[in-house]
């Protein structure tokens, strides 16, 4: 179905990429987002993102359309960012207070997911740690966000993240890792658990 | 188990399950020898399935491509004036812009002097003839002191404007001889002296005209080429401002188009 789209979108059908939008604008926003941090920027970067892949979506010559176009979507964001980086970076400061506003409450919640939890549904996190999570995420240096924000939370192949990311497929696993040893260093801390579990392996 | 530990780039590879056969087999065997390292893997996992567990963001709106206005199929003006045929023609111009600079650099005497030789030829033929035609009437009508007025001779006839022209030390008369040589730069210059004398020599203007014509010829040259313009160089300036026009054209429709 998606081909099909994918082929008549090629001859200049708007419908057809329209439906290549619906399926895939979660994910781009999505990306986009925790790229950016910023709900408009996001929004911005992920239009733009959209119609650059109209323009230009006689260049895509099949594999995986998702890598293709989530390509487009992170260099938006690389975009907007070459541009915010001359405003003064107020978020980043209003971030780090609320971080430390965070802590200064204990938290209540050890509320770590559970790996043991048969489903997803069952991992829901409390508030707090969803927010230490999302504030740890946005702390990262810009590249391991983009990993992160591709392979975890978007659930792209090692091999879909090294196309979208431009990037050979080592190069994504070392920042992968990277972005998560500084998570489970920002968790480790804020829950204030040298091991957050007494070894229980599954 | 060479390595004392798992390095977390092998950690966080083997929960992706993106190790080798080899990688991991040799992962899962450090493993089952060493505490810290499952401890170091269950971390990992908690970490990657927090993340994992975020609630998806919500999307503020819809992204859809608007549909485009039905895109000409290449006759229209629109269809037309596309970036890469404005590109083009701004280009050409420029080209031939660069090119008529180059020739006018390299080659000014072809430019300057080619298209000013030959009227200037004509003009002083003419002028000869003309002072020459002059002269003759002038000296025809002896008892008529307005034809001394040469230059305007059916505007201005009777004895009046051949007082004031014979008369040339009062402002009239000098505003009048001047008005006469501008109205007919290849005439007589010496219209004062003729009016004067009253009964000239044919050769006389004809003699006197000869030093006029230097200036003469320098003053048509800058009235009718306008000086540094030379045609040259008027259509490399008009041939840059059409570039440039193009050029800016082919950018902003090119941006446009995009909005769809």
């Amino acid at each position: 179905m998606e081909d099909r789209w994918i082929a008549a979108a090629q001859q200049g059908d708007v419908s057809a990429f329209n439906q290549l939008v619906e399926q895939h604008q979660s994910a781009a926003y999505s990306v986009a987002y925790r790229t950016l941090r910023n709900a408009d920027d996001a929004a911005d970067a992920t239009q733009e993102a959209f119609l650059s892949a109209f323009r230009s979506i006689r260049s895509f010559r099949g594999g995986s359309f998702r890598a293709w176009l989530l390509r487009i979507v992170v260099n938006a964001c690389y975009d907007v960012h070459r541009y915010a980086r001359r405003r003064p970076a107020t978020s980043m400061e209003a971030m780090l207070e609320e971080r430390d506003d965070a802590s200064s409450h204990p938290t209540q919640t050890r509320g770590w997911a559970d790996p043991a939890a048969p489903d997803p549904e069952a991992a829901a996190l409390s508030r707090e740690t969803r927010e230490a999570i999302e504030a740890a995420i946005a702390l990262l240096p810009e590249d391991q966000r983009v990993a992160v924000a591709l392979v975890d939370i978007q659930g792209l192949s090692y091999e879909e993240a090294a196309q979208a990311m431009a990037s050979p497929v080592g190069t994504v696993r070392s920042r992968l890792a990277r972005a998560r040893a500084r998570l489970r260093d920002e968790l480790r801390a804020r829950f204030d658990e040298p091991s957050m579990s007494g070894g229980n392996l599954p | 188990m060479d390595s004392p530990h798992l390095n977390m780039e092998e950690l966080s590879a083997f929960i992706d399950a993106q190790l080798g056969a080899d990688e991991r087999a040799g992962v899962e065997a450090h493993l089952q020898g060493c505490a810290t390292c499952r401890q170091e893997l269950s971390d990992l996992e908690r970490t990657v399935l927090a993340v994992r567990a975020l609630p998806p963001v919500s999307l503020p709106r819809s992204f859809r491509v608007a549909a485009a206005p039905a895109r000409p199929a290449g006759w229209s003006l629109l269809g037309w004036l596309n970036p890469p045929l404005l590109r083009a023609a701004g280009g050409l111009a420029a080209a031939l812009m660069v090119a008529i600079v180059a020739v006018d650099a390299l080659a000014p005497a072809r430019i300057l002097e080619a298209p000013l030789s030959t009227p200037l030829a004509g003009l002083q033929g003419a002028e000869a003839q003309v002072g020459q035609e002059r002269v003759r009437e002038a000296s025809q009508p002896e008892s008529q002191p307005g034809a001394a007025l040469r230059a305007e001779p059916a505007a201005t006839p009777g004895p009046q404007a051949g007082v004031e022209a014979l008369a040339p030390d009062t402002p009239a008369g000098a505003a009048l001889a001047e008005r006469a040589a501008d109205a007919s730069p290849p005439g007589p210059a010496p219209a004062p002296p003729a009016g004067i004398g009253l009964a000239p020599s044919p050769q006389e203007p004809a003699a006197e005209a000869p030093p006029s014509h230097p200036l003469r010829a320098a003053e048509a040259a800058e009235r009718t080429t306008g000086g540094w313009a030379t045609p040259g160089r008027l259509a490399a300036v008009v041939l840059g401002v059409l570039a440039a026009a193009l050029l800016a054209g082919s950018f902003l429709s090119g941006r446009r188009r995009p909005n769809l």
